[in-house]
């Protein structure tokens, strides 16, 4: 507790130093224009302004996020007194009250209630957060899956219960906003669903996904020639290019080793199990001598690549990341390039990593019973 | 006899079909381990079944001559204008689909002046341009002609 206090009175004496009020003013200034907008909430206004705290030292730059989110929370208040419109989620309640009273021309008292409301329940949750926090950490790391379905459940039916009118309405939006909830990327499974080809639903319908796009990406497609021995399942390399574009080049030479040693490691990955274990659970890739490494006798002998330089302007230097493009594609182009060299004989490749021996054995059992899928 | 009521439900038990229909394309998985169509199906068919019930109620919801949506047109035209923007904001660029949308909702629909409507559609489209892509570096698509 006393901990706790000391860091409280460090923390307003930072916090109350002039050079930090003015940007905690500014923060909250611009994080209030911001959060006005219909459907831009603290986290998306904090995202869009971000790059007004990139001169800042660390203290100042945090605070004036902190000035930003309060700023976009009161806000979204403006709105939904003055037009009926929540400008986010936690505005919604406000619009029942806040709007009736200007409705009946007592707007200015309704925002003036709304800030000074805001900012003592802001303030006293705060110092509450800080006394309270310890052991609330401590609870809540008591919470399993059990507990936190139950806590959903709970949420849930809360909201189809206090939902105005039917709660069978209620119900209905739950299971429908949960549905919504399903666009994107599977956490446990890494499947996509309901995304139809478009990749900026892999993140889900959020709003911050969509308005904001702060981090860059590097692109890499990879093609390849190989040839497979249909009776050893033994794979021979023959050519590989690669298209990588990260951006602006800043040392070519730098960037063509990236792309071939990440090429060089993903080869050996694809094509040999790297973590096998027999039967009695004794792992069988325990040393160098079993655990496929990448050596230089493993690099394609023709390899090709070719530089699209697209600079970024989020960075002065125009450069993006130039070390997944050359790995990532690695496993699916060979899979589909061994799936095409055996394709007369019907053998489907679905996974990574495929070993020679399997190869082998999914040709003669293709000759013998039809397609096979690995 | 059709009421509103009974046309959200008939709208759920479509969603719901149509959700169930595109999440079984995914493994299904078992209760100890849910694949990816689990929890969609469950709640496809938890949608399915209130859409029925919505159905199936008599009571309820205003009758479909007595509905009244003055503000229709206005919506669809909202609708159409959200459309038109997803659809060309790549290839038109920002400034461009922008300042159509604003030309169509303040000029044709609004009614607005000639000249409030112009500078309005400069000033927001071209002025959101600078102020996200210039000042706060978020990029925005500036489409085939560069705009």
């Amino acid at each position: 507790m006393a901990e706790t206090i000391q860091n409280l009175y460090m923390g307003f004496a930072i916090a109350l130093s002039p050079g930090v009020l003015v940007y905690a003013f500014l923060g909250c200034l611009v994080g209030t224009l911001v959060g006005v907008l219909p459907g831009v909430g603290p986290l998306a206004g904090i995202s869009l302004l971000l790059p007004l705290t990139f001169g800042l030292d660390a203290t100042r730059a945090l605070v004036m996020l902190a000035g930003i989110y309060y700023g976009a929370m009161y806000g979204g208040s403006t709105t939904s007194i003055l037009m009926r419109i929540p400008g986010e989620a936690a505005s919604v309640m406000t619009c029942i009250d806040g709007y009736a009273m200007a409705r009946k021309g007592r707007a200015g008292p309704a925002l003036a209630i709304c800030a000074v409301g805001s900012y003592v329940a802001g303030t006293v949750s705060v110092v509450a957060l800080m006394l309270l926090a310890p052991p609330l950490a401590e609870f809540a790391l008591r919470f399993g899956p059990p507990e936190y379905f139950a806590l959903l459940l709970l949420g849930l039916l809360v909201l189809a219960y206090m939902s105005p009118g039917s709660m069978l309405n209620g119900l209905a939006m739950a299971a429908l906003g949960l549905l919504l909830g399903m666009v994107g990327i599977d956490q446990m499974s890494g499947f996509l669903r309901y995304a139809y080809g478009v990749p900026e639903l892999a993140d889900g319908l959020g709003v911050v996904a969509f308005t904001v796009q702060q981090s860059t990406y590097a692109n890499g497609t990879h093609a390849v020639v190989l040839e497979v021995d249909p009776e050893t399942g033994a794979l021979r390399i023959l050519r590989w290019v690669v298209a990588h574009d990260c951006g602006h080049v800043l040392h070519p030479g730098l960037v063509d080793g990236q792309v071939h040693g990440g090429v060089v490691q993903g080869i050996p990955d694809a094509l040999n199990v790297q973590l096998a274990y027999d039967a009695a659970g004794q792992r069988l890739t325990g040393t160098l001598m079993e655990y496929a490494l990448a050596t230089a006798s493993d690099a394609p002998p023709v390899f090709e690549i070719r530089h699209l330089e697209s600079p970024t302007p989020l960075n002065p230097l125009g450069a993006k990341g130039a070390g997944e493009g050359g790995i990532m594609p690695v496993h699916p182009v060979l899979a589909q390039a061994v799936e095409d060299a055996l394709a007369p004989f019907g053998v489907v490749v679905t996974r990574v990593p495929f070993t020679r021996a399997e190869l082998c054995d999914m040709v003669r059992r293709a000759r013998f019973e039809g397609p096979q899928a690995l | 006899m059709i009421t509103s009521q009974r046309i959200a439900g008939g709208v759920l038990v479509l969603i719901g079909a149509v959700a169930l229909w595109e999440g079984l394309r995914f493994p299904f998985g078992t209760l100890w381990r849910p694949g990816p169509a689990y929890v969609p199906a469950i709640l496809s068919l938890v949608l399915i079944a209130i859409g029925v019930v919505l159905i199936a109620v008599r009571h309820g919801g205003t009758r479909l001559p007595d509905m009244q949506w003055r503000e229709s047109r206005h919506a669809v035209a909202i609708l159409a204008v959200c459309a038109f923007i997803a659809l060309t904001l790549e290839r038109l660029g920002w400034r461009l689909a922008v300042a159509a949308a604003l030309l169509v909702l303040l000029g044709l629909l609004e009614r607005r002046g000639a000249v409030f409507t112009v500078v309005l559609t400069v000033a927001i489209a071209f002025g959101s341009f600078y102020l996200f892509h210039d000042v706060l570096r978020v990029p925005l698509p500036r489409g085939a002609l560069g705009f």
